[in-house]
């Protein structure tokens, strides 16, 4: 009973000192969100970076905590005003997904070059306390855990301090509460939104930083993560409000330990993610938010630029088909075939995208996810049932679509940037089920030895062979989203787009049509996921990660969101371009990240032009 | 008398402490068009939004030719026969003229009445858009023409060009049409008028006298007094949520507590008096 009490209470102290640092990083995202009106997707690498900066100071160069702690603080803001400077200031007059997709790309940067410089393999983070335990009774307390508590919730009490009574933190309340009207009366929105990146990534970094210490390791690419327990612990508490965002850091921490002692350490972030979504479906506005406003506007609408898109002919479709079907006749390169049936692949996971993302509005950061379902799922069906490959095609796509329409139609009913936090959460809980149903999945071993599908008797081992099959699906799936992008529905689907009240009051089912879609979306992903399966052997949870997601999306916009033949131009160029750079493998994820940012400032619209 | 056509009763709101509605009936008759008038802050709006289905009241009830629509969402009251236009002009900026009016009639679509099967039947229409499909699409895109003609050089001419492309006042147009494309049995119009120029307010009243003189019924919120007392059978004035006057236009506009509701208590004292230059009064406000 004793030993259950104390096990009962230590996690209790875990919860409570990750849940502070948690509390960090969600009132960082909170004050951005509230002054800028903006989720900055970029906050996890910056939190990462500040791990590192805290690396480097008591690694490198031997600081004293005392003394690293402020260093990691400063870079952090530092970091944040390059940020805003960068990659949020150009955007302001440009609709809300902008941003969004700014900060994406910003991160994306943030992340490479951690790994350029850094390795991506993880780096030990010395002790720089004594391994001492205070004992009070059967509470036992490590110094560390003390180190964390007293830093999280002084930092706390000065950031209510300084938004309390400090003269820049009134200037970003008003901010917050009318940028207008705040603007009217002589705050400088502008230095206001500044002050908010600023501070939040000063909170951030700090945040590394603290829990570098904590589970003795950093890495590259744990920023990702780190970004979606802050926007999990923001939406648990409310997204509105600093202190209620902070609570649901609190929350965050308890629930992610106690979950950790019942299920064991492998759920952690299955256990937190479940959180995210559970707190979207059930409570949006967070537990202490209250009856807070939901983002109303759509996210694509305003933002479609308004110009013609380019236009393909069918007849020139048509060309462009044949020549793709001759290339392997005049091409006979091996590594040229097995690059461009990559393209083709990517471009039907960027075509499933578009349709989602462009003509249905929905942003969705964690498509890959479906790419994984529908992998596993040709995966599993030939190698443990022996279905016949065109059977476990077709399922892979139909499985996705089930588990993307359950999963999403929920979330559905969000608006603005809490339906892109979902599908992101979405995605990373779908490889976190694929890493922890060992029995079906293989964990994180992944699995081997898919068969070369099968057709018409023939085996589509060489990848000759396996260039027409992916041609083929190509094709065939984009024909199909072309015509549903013309069809009523592709129509309907536009119209909840532009504005979704005024869709309703013509009688149009929001959640029913948008669920359509993403199911459809699901589906062509699904296929895609399929493909990669059979076209790899192998499979893993890492292959449908969320940098496929992102990559997708920066796709997407490349071509022009919602213009299919722009998808597949986007997946070719981005699929061939670090080939033809072979010098620049290394930086590959850092010239998608600069090409997302360069083309939302300079060709918002991407190359084809918006539909 | 029948069923009415639309009825409300014991419709009440409040936002916080602040009484919206109070306790307000409406019934009005096939063919009739309802006008509502009062100061800003009298209600207006928030039973707009009520009878559209955009808001709940607090309490009371609404149906429509006797069917009680009351907990219907708005995709439900549309389906029932109910149609309405913002009063800022949402029409589908990046669709086509053609399109929008289309989606006007988006209750009346195979899809739209196959129930759980919509889905599927979407689906089909868009892989295999022949048969059916093909007739219902076409006989859409005919009335949509027939319907932007009834507007003249206005939208005719511009079927094809996106609606952002278009003045504000034809997108005011634009919304009506949609409005007017599934054939409802009743069409709400949020200030129609609101935000044009006098020529352009004149040209929409006799649009509206040419739907009414047609007999479709219609509840027109409005504050330029003129275009309601012209277009509407009978008028319901509001003040702080409560019906303070009803009935036909020239009973109304005589009536002293609609008078005062709109000029305050004192200004019926001073009423004789010769009227101060830039003062409104009734008749005078927003001007024809």
């Amino acid at each position: 009973m004793g030993a259950t009490l104390s096990l009962w209470i230590g996690q209790t102290i875990n919860g409570l000192v990750l849940g502070n640092i948690y509390a960090l990083l969600a009132a960082g995202l909170a004050l951005i969100f509230g002054v800028a009106g903006l989720v900055n997707f970029a906050h996890g690498s910056v939190y990462m970076v500040g791990s590192y900066a805290g690396w480097i100071a008591i690694s490198l160069l031997g600081w004293p905590v005392w003394a690293a702690l402020p260093a990691a603080v400063a870079v952090g803001a530092l970091l944040g005003l390059l940020l805003e400077r960068l990659a949020v200031r150009p955007f302001q007059r440009a609709a809300h997904v902008a941003p969004l997709l700014a900060t994406i790309g910003a991160g994306m940067i943030l992340d490479s070059l951690a790994e350029i410089v850094f390795s991506p393999n993880p780096r030990s983070f010395p002790a720089v306390l004594p391994d001492r335990r205070l004992s009070l009774g059967i509470v036992s307390i490590g110094f560390l855990d003390l180190l964390i508590l007293g830093v999280s919730i002084a930092c706390a009490a000065s950031l209510f301090v300084l938004l309390k009574y400090s003269r820049m933190g009134r200037a970003l309340r008003a901010a917050a509460q009318d940028a207008d009207a705040a603007r009217q009366m002589g705050v400088r929105v502008t230095r206001a939104n500044a002050a908010a990146f600023a501070l939040a990534s000063a909170l951030g970094a700090l945040a590394g930083v603290l829990i570098g210490l904590y589970y003795n390791f950093i890495i590259p690419s744990a920023g990702f993560q780190a970004g979606l327990k802050g926007f999990t612990a923001c939406v648990l508490g409310g997204m509105g409000s600093v202190p209620a965002a902070m609570a649901g850091g609190l929350v965050l921490g308890l629930g992610e330990s106690y979950g950790v002692a019942i299920f064991g350490s492998s759920a952690r972030s299955l256990i937190a993610f479940s959180f995210l979504l559970a707190a979207l479906f059930l409570r949006p506005n967070g537990i202490f938010g209250g009856k807070a406003r939901q983002v109303r506007e759509a996210l694509t609408g305003s933002f479609l630029p308004q110009a013609r898109a380019i236009k393909v002919p069918p007849l020139l479709g048509a060309a462009l088909f044949l020549v793709a079907l001759a290339l392997p006749l005049v091409m006979k390169s091996g590594y040229v075939l097995q690059v461009l049936t990559g393209a083709w692949i990517y471009a039907l996971f960027a075509l499933s995208l578009t349709l989602v993302g462009g003509t249905a509005g929905i942003m969705s950061l964690g498509q890959a996810g479906f790419m994984a379902v529908g992998g596993y799922a040709s995966g599993l069906l030939t190698l443990k049932a022996g279905w016949p490959f065109a059977a476990s095609l077709l399922s892979a796509g139909l499985i996705a679509a089930l588990v993307g329409s359950i999963l999403a139609f929920p979330a559905l009913r969000l608006k603005g940037y809490y339906i892109s936090i979902a599908t992101l959460g979405i995605g990373e809980i779908v490889n976190q089920v694929i890493v922890n149903w060992d029995s079906l999945t293989q964990g994180a071993l992944g699995l081997a030895g898919i068969p070369a599908p099968r057709i018409f008797g023939r085996e589509v081992f060489a990848i000759g062979d396996f260039y027409y099959l992916s041609l083929g699906v190509l094709a065939l799936g984009g024909v199909a989203i072309a015509a549903i992008g013309a069809s009523p529905l592709g129509r309907t689907a536009r119209a909840l787009r532009e504005d979704e009240p005024a869709a309703r009051s013509l009688g149009i089912d929001a959640r029913k049509y948008k669920s359509l879609v993403f199911a459809v979306g699901a589906f062509v992903a699904g296929l895609a996921g399929a493909l990669t399966a059979h076209l790899y052997t192998y499979i893993s949870y890492e292959t449908f990660g969320s940098s496929v997601s992102i990559l997708g999306l920066t796709m997407v916009i490349l071509g022009g969101l919602g213009n299919y033949w722009g998808a597949v131009l986007g997946a070719s160029i981005l699929t061939a371009l670090p080939e033809l750079l072979r010098f620049a493998a290394a930086y590959r994820a850092l010239i998608y990240g600069l090409i997302l940012l360069v083309v939302l400032r300079f060709r918002p619209q991407g190359l084809l032009g918006s539909e | 008398m029948g069923v009415p056509l639309l009825e409300a009763k014991g419709l009440s709101k409040a936002f916080g402490g602040i009484h919206a509605l109070r306790s307000l009936d409406l019934a009005m008759d096939e063919g009739e068009t309802l006008g509502v008038i009062g100061p800003n802050g009298a209600g207006k709006t928030t039973l707009f939004n009520i009878l559209a289905g955009s808001d709940r009241a607090d309490s009371g009830r609404i149906s429509l030719r006797g069917r009680d629509i009351t907990r219907y969402g708005p995709e439900r009251r549309a389906r029932a026969g109910l149609a309405r236009t913002f009063q800022h002009g949402r029409s589908f900026a990046n669709l086509s003229v053609e399109d929008n009016i289309v989606l006007g009639a988006h209750v009346e679509r195979i899809a739209a009445r196959a129930g759980v099967f919509g889905g599927a039947v979407e689906i089909a229409q868009a892989l295999f858009p022949a048969g059916p499909f093909a007739r219902e699409e076409k006989a859409l895109r005919l009335r949509a023409r027939t319907i932007a003609e009834l507007f003249g050089e206005r939208l005719a001419p511009r079927l094809g060009d996106p609606a952002y492309s278009l003045s504000y006042a034809n997108r005011r147009r634009l919304e009506i049409a949609r409005a007017l494309a599934a054939k409802p049995a009743i069409v709400l119009l949020d200030e129609p008028t609101a935000g044009m120029n006098p020529s352009e307010t004149a040209e929409m009243l006799d649009f509206l006298m040419g739907l009414k003189a047609d007999g479709l019924s219609m509840v027109v919120i409005e504050h330029k007094l003129p275009l309601v007392m012209r277009l509407a059978d009978r008028v319901l004035v509001m003040d702080e949520g409560e019906k303070i006057a009803e009935g036909p236009p020239g009973a109304v506009a005589r009536d002293t507590r609609v008078i005062e509701a709109y000029l305050g208590p004192s200004r019926t004292v001073v009423a004789a008096a010769p009227e101060p230059a830039g003062s409104s009064s009734p008749t005078a406000d927003g001007g024809l």
